[in-house]
């Protein structure tokens, strides 16, 4: 008999001691957010994003969206670091496609409403860059060893009828791609990569197609921007005051001149004519305009660099820049490149046909610093990351 | 034998004056680019561009000289490709304009005396475009929009871009260009030769400015062309990040000299800009770091990063990098920031300072 109150006294211990340690893991798991619902993938965003956006579309200056459920006409679209963005679509059906910088996950937004859906469920961590084209994204990051490693990503069809979110098909380009870009219809690819004092430009179509090279250079510090009329344009990665010079890359490699010795140089070919944008940084900022290969350049009225302008996608000769408000520092370009100085930047339309340029939208007291601007096909909206915190941005250009 | 001394000075000051000629001639003729010089003594003329190596579409300044034939109150008349487009007396230069690349231009000049021609002289413009293009294989990080600029013991790649068009259209290769490359005037004759277009030199020594030149000519003296750069160096440049455990470096926002971060723990990468490495963790390069004066083991993996944790401290923390080379001493570089952490619960200990 005191047998079995002993078993029983030491099996009631046992219960008490169990759930008692069971409480104590159930705590502990609350506190690691382990009793959160599970990641929700059927969801159209997804629990990431749910997790670190506080919401999508903050309302700037108080301004408070339509009626109708538009979005304002200036709206934050994430509140966490951007890797990419464009817009896809057509003009009568755009989205903006952006990748997340620190998961790798696709989202689209209607930048008339400001829904927001992810695409994608395959995680890849620390994307530095993307490029957002038609047919996919095209992701970059660092590899163990300091490599740059490139993926195309296409997002595959969707598999299940219960999800929107899908995996992303990924081909690997080589490593150590310095610089690159999409045509204009988003079908091609130029990059340029080498090693040992060789580097080559190559394109590539989304096909996988064989690779087709089209120039070398000793040199690895050239941007590309591929501009109308199957253009293929590399400049020199700029430096304050240090000339720089930006060529057509002709048959056979051969390096034809669009513009030269420009001190801190920075361009922006039209995608839909030969006009060009382009900036010179030496003291102070300029920024120049031309509307044809042979035309001479015109000095527009305001003062910024190139890589804070888009060209509107239509058949007028118009470009959006965004303007620094206060007067950059003399070392501006090499300062901002390496993260340290930033600009509150108001938006400005350039009339090239007009050589004018007037103030489109000042963000009041939300500070902009503009960088990667994308215009939509129909060119209602102008979506651009803040240099400031990498976050993404929307702005609808009519009021 | 007076008269055989005579005959003999003669013969010596004879031969002397055709060996300076001989020597004094083909000189000029170099510097004038394609003027054709008349084998002639007597009315001397030469003519000179300005500048040397047209490019195209640039006005060229076509100036008569002669030692012997006062050609300020000669007269003289120009002609350009056939046709006279100036004269009169005095009028010893002219402007003319260069064509486009492939395109030859004929200047020439004819000197009248008393209504008589006495010399003629042609000199042919060939328009040219010789770009030179520099960068350094100096540290930046990835994705980096800028020009990596040279710094003490980094190496130039310099790549010249010449544009010589024969007549016929056809462009003349660089390997029948021959390169001669300069710095500071001086021929850098390892680097120089035919076809030398691609080369890579030593970066200018610290706090120097160098001026590297090229010049490019095909063997028959048809084409020449030459251009400069001037290049200074630059110390390298100590810039600190936050390595954010989801986002990675924010190279997008450097750490200012004074800041607030409202995390307790937060990790720094520093990028040294513009120094001899191959990688910011380049095992060359020597990181010292220092957090409240106190000297900061590094991570062998990753000695440009740094975690400081504040918990427990006063959550002010004065981050001090010096950075030097192991084979390169003229590289040192030092930063220092004031960053001030959520210290979480308060307190006046010191920092945990844990290797990233």
């Amino acid at each position: 008999m005191a047998a079995i109150v002993i078993i029983l006294g030491a099996l009631t211990f046992w219960y008490f001691f169990i759930q008692a340690k069971q409480e104590k893991v159930t705590r502990e798991d609350t506190a690691r957010g382990a009793g959160l619902a599970p990641p929700s993938l059927g969801s159209i965003v997804g629990s990431t994003y749910e997790n670190i956006i506080s919401s999508l579309s903050t309302l700037v200056g108080g301004e408070s969206g339509r009626p109708s459920g538009e979005l304002p006409r200036l709206s934050q679209v994430g509140k966490t670091p951007t890797a990419g963005l464009g817009f896809v679509g057509n003009a009568s059906s755009t989205r903006l496609r952006f990748v997340e910088r620190s998961t790798g996950y696709i989202f689209d937004v209607d930048p008339v409403t400001g829904v927001l859906e992810r695409l994608t469920n395959t995680l890849i961590p620390y994307v530095y860059e993307a490029v957002v084209a038609q047919r996919g994204v095209i992701l970059r990051g660092v590899g163990e060893t300091n490599e740059i490693l490139t993926v195309m990503g296409t997002i595959s069809a969707s598999s299940s009828a219960s999800s929107n979110t899908n995996p992303l098909l990924q081909r690997a380009l080589p490593n150590d791609i310095r610089a690159m870009a999409t045509s204009p219809a988003g079908d091609e690819i130029v990059y340029i990569n080498g090693g040992e004092r060789v580097f080559t430009g190559t394109r590539v179509t989304w096909d996988g197609a064989k690779p087709q090279q089209l120039f070398s250079s000793n040199l690895s510090g050239w941007d590309i921007r591929l501009a109308a009329k199957d253009r293929t344009v590399i400049v020199q990665k700029p430096s304050d005051g240090i000339a720089g010079s930006a060529y057509i890359v002709g048959d056979g490699g051969a390096l034809l001149p669009l513009i030269k010795d420009v001190p801190g140089l920075t361009i922006l070919p039209s995608v839909s004519s030969k006009a060009l944008l382009y900036g010179e940084s030496s003291g102070n900022l300029s920024l120049f305009v031309r509307t044809d290969d042979t035309s001479t350049s015109e000095r527009l009225p305001i003062r910024t660099i190139a890589d804070k302008c888009v060209w509107d996608r239509g058949t007028k000769p118009i470009a959006y820049c965004g303007v620094p408000q206060g007067l950059p520092p003399a070392d501006f370009l090499d300062s901002w490149n390496r993260g340290e100085t930033h600009t509150s930047d108001a938006w400005w339309k350039v009339d090239v046909g007009a050589d004018s340029a007037e103030l489109l939208f000042s963000p009041g007291s939300a500070e902009l610093d503009v960088e990667s601007p994308a215009v939509d096909d129909g060119g209602n909206y102008i979506a651009f990351i803040n240099a400031r915190d990498k976050t993404l941005w929307l702005l609808r250009i009519k009021e | 034998m007076a008269t055989q001394r005579w005959v003999f000075s003669f013969v010596v000051l004879f031969a002397g004056i055709l060996c300076a000629a001989a020597v004094y001639l083909p000189a000029v003729a170099s510097a004038q680019a394609s003027t054709q010089l008349n084998p002639f003594f007597g009315a001397d003329l030469t003519l000179e561009l300005s500048p040397l190596y047209p490019r195209p579409g640039e006005t060229v300044r076509v100036t008569a000289r002669s030692i012997l034939v006062d050609l300020s109150s000669a007269t003289l008349e120009w002609l350009e490709n056939g046709k006279k487009v100036a004269g009169g007396v005095g009028v010893t230069f002219v402007d003319a304009k260069a064509g486009a690349l492939g395109t030859e231009t004929t200047v020439t000049a004819m000197v009248f005396e008393d209504g008589i021609e006495v010399r003629r002289e042609s000199a042919r413009i060939h328009p040219t475009e010789l770009e030179l293009l520099w960068e350094s294989n100096s540290y930046v990080p990835p994705f980096f929009r800028g020009r990596a600029l040279p710094s003490a013991g980094t190496t130039l790649s310099l790549e010249a871009i010449p544009r010589l068009k024969r007549g016929d259209g056809s462009s003349v290769p660089d390997t029948e260009i021959t390169f001669t490359w300069r710095r500071n005037g001086y021929v850098v004759q390892e680097v120089s030769g035919r076809g030398a277009s691609k080369v890579t030199l030593e970066s200018p020594s610290l706090f120097g400015v160098d001026t590297i030149t090229v010049e490019a000519r095909t063997s028959d003296g048809l084409f020449e062309s030459a251009a400069s750069v001037r290049i200074p160096s630059v110390e390298p440049r100590l810039v600190l990040y936050e390595k954010h455990p989801l986002f990675g470096v924010m190279y997008h926002n450097a750490i200012p000299p004074r800041s607030f971060r409202p995390e307790i723990e937060t990790s720094f990468t520093a990028v040294p800009y513009f120094a001899e490495a191959l990688a910011d963790n380049d095992g060359r390069l020597v990181y010292e770091w220092r957090v409240n004066g106190n000297p900061i083991a590094n991570d062998p993996a990753r000695p440009n990063s740094i975690t400081i944790n504040a918990r427990g401290s006063s959550g002010l923390a004065l981050i001090e990098l010096a950075l030097s080379h192991a084979t390169n001493l003229f590289l040192n570089s030092f930063g220092s920031w004031t960053v001030t952490l959520d210290s979480g619960e308060g307190g006046g200990g010191f920092f945990t300072n844990t290797i990233q």
